[in-house]
Order: C-alpha cells, then sequence, then structure tokens
C-alpha cells in the first residue's frame, strides 16, 4: 500500500493519478495496522501450553 | 471548530492550496525550487514535509500534519500541527512558527523572530488568535516582505564573507 508520494511524483501525473494516490495515502492511515503477529503467537504458544498442563491436571 | 482559513478542508484542495502557494511564488519570482513529500501516519493523520528554496539562499523548511475527518477517497481534513522555518543560508534564522511544545516550556502557538542581519537577537511572540496560525502561503508572502526590504544587505554581507 502507497504510504507517501513525493511532489516530483506527483507532477508527473494526472488529474485520476493524483486523486488515487492521495487516496492510497488516506487509506494507509486509516487501515487499522494488522495484529501483531509475534503477540498472537506467544498468546497462542501460551493458551496451548496452558490446555496441556490442564490437560496433564486433568488427567 | 476552526473556521476561515483553518476550517476543515477536503484532502485533494488542501493539496492543491499548497500547490497554488508554491506556483504562485514561482510565479513572482521568490521561489526558485521547493519539493515536498505527502506520507500517512497511522491513527487517521498526514504529514506534508519540504522544503522551498527562494531567492538570495532564502530557505524555507516546512511542516503540516492534517488530521483526517471523513471517510472516503477525498476526505475532510483539519491542520493539527505545523512548523515553518525561514533562514537565510549562510546567515542565520529569520523566523519560526512553532505550535505548542508539549511541555510546560511555550505551550501555546508562537513565533520566534530574528533581527537576522543585525544583532540576531530573538523575540517570541505568542500567536492568540486562530487565524493567525500561517498557512505555507502567508509564510511564502512573509518571506518574500522580509527580503524584499533586507535584500541588498543580504547580498552585501555576503560579498563581505566571500571576499
Amino acid at each position: 500500500m502507497t504510504s507517501n508520494i513525493k511532489r516530483s511524483e506527483m507532477a508527473k501525473l494526472g488529474e485520476v493519478g493524483k486523486a488515487n494516490a492521495l487516496a492510497a495515502i488516506v487509506k494507509a492511515a486509516t487501515t487499522e495496522p494488522p495484529a501483531d503477529a509475534d503477540a498472537t503467537e506467544a498468546a497462542s504458544l501460551l493458551y496451548q501450553a496452558g490446555y496441556r498442563k490442564g490437560s496433564r491436571v486433568n488427567r | 471548530m476552526s473556521t476561515g482559513k483553518h476550517a476543515p478542508w477536503r484532502l485533494r484542495a488542501y493539496v492543491e492550496s499548497l500547490e497554488r502557494a508554491l506556483q504562485e511564488s514561482t510565479a513572482r519570482d521568490f521561489l526558485l525550487f521547493s519539493d515536498y513529500t505527502i506520507s500517512a501516519i497511522p491513527s487517521h493523520q498526514i504529514a506534508i514535509d519540504g522544503i522551498a528554496l527562494c531567492a538570495d539562499s532564502l530557505r524555507i523548511e516546512f511542516h503540516q500534519t492534517v488530521r483526517i475527518l471523513g471517510a472516503g477517497d477525498n476526505p475532510l481534513v483539519v491542520l493539527t500541527k505545523y512548523r515553518y522555518h525561514v533562514h537565510a543560508e549562510g546567515v542565520g534564522p529569520v523566523l519560526r512558527y512553532d505550535p505548542p511544545h508539549t511541555d510546560d516550556h511555550r505551550p501555546f502557538d508562537h513565533v520566534h523572530t530574528f533581527e537576522t542581519l543585525t544583532t540576531g537577537r530573538e523575540t517570541v511572540d505568542p500567536i492568540w488568535r486562530v487565524e493567525d496560525i500561517p498557512l505555507l502561503n502567508d509564510v511564502l508572502e512573509q518571506a518574500e516582505a522580509w527580503h524584499a526590504v533586507n535584500a541588498a544587505d543580504l547580498r552585501a554581507r555576503r560579498l563581505l564573507k566571500a571576499s
């Protein structure tokens, strides 16, 4: 996703191209960042560890 | 919400107004070169960072942050942060507009002005009215007016330095 553009690059674009470039920047600024992959994986591992531990206790 | 020039603008109109300010200053033979970058900032903001190189080595660095208020490809935006620094290269600062600092040091909009060609003395004045917070065209005009008065001194000073 385009997150920045220079004036010199915009100057090469037509009106539609400029509008699209600005729209892409708006999209980049307003799209929520993806969840932290490492944190998600860590939470998943912790859950699995707890589950296994719990499973052992229950056995 | 602000009215007047600091009222919300559609993003495309905002960028067009920036372009118009630069083109008009170029047409008056004051601005020689300018470039800027428009960048997305997470959390619904857009930054514009640029430089303007003007006659007799006056240099303007500018920064603006606008907050995106609406939805769509061409949303309403409003200026939330800015900084304009006018500097005579090889001589010294001319003026600087700053937003409120986040610490207790000058927690209000203000402008630094310098006696660039004499003592270098700095004066800081608060800006109390929103409409007195400049946009780029205001700063270009102010720098141009300063240049009109001081260009001869500026050139003489450079000549002296070079000799």
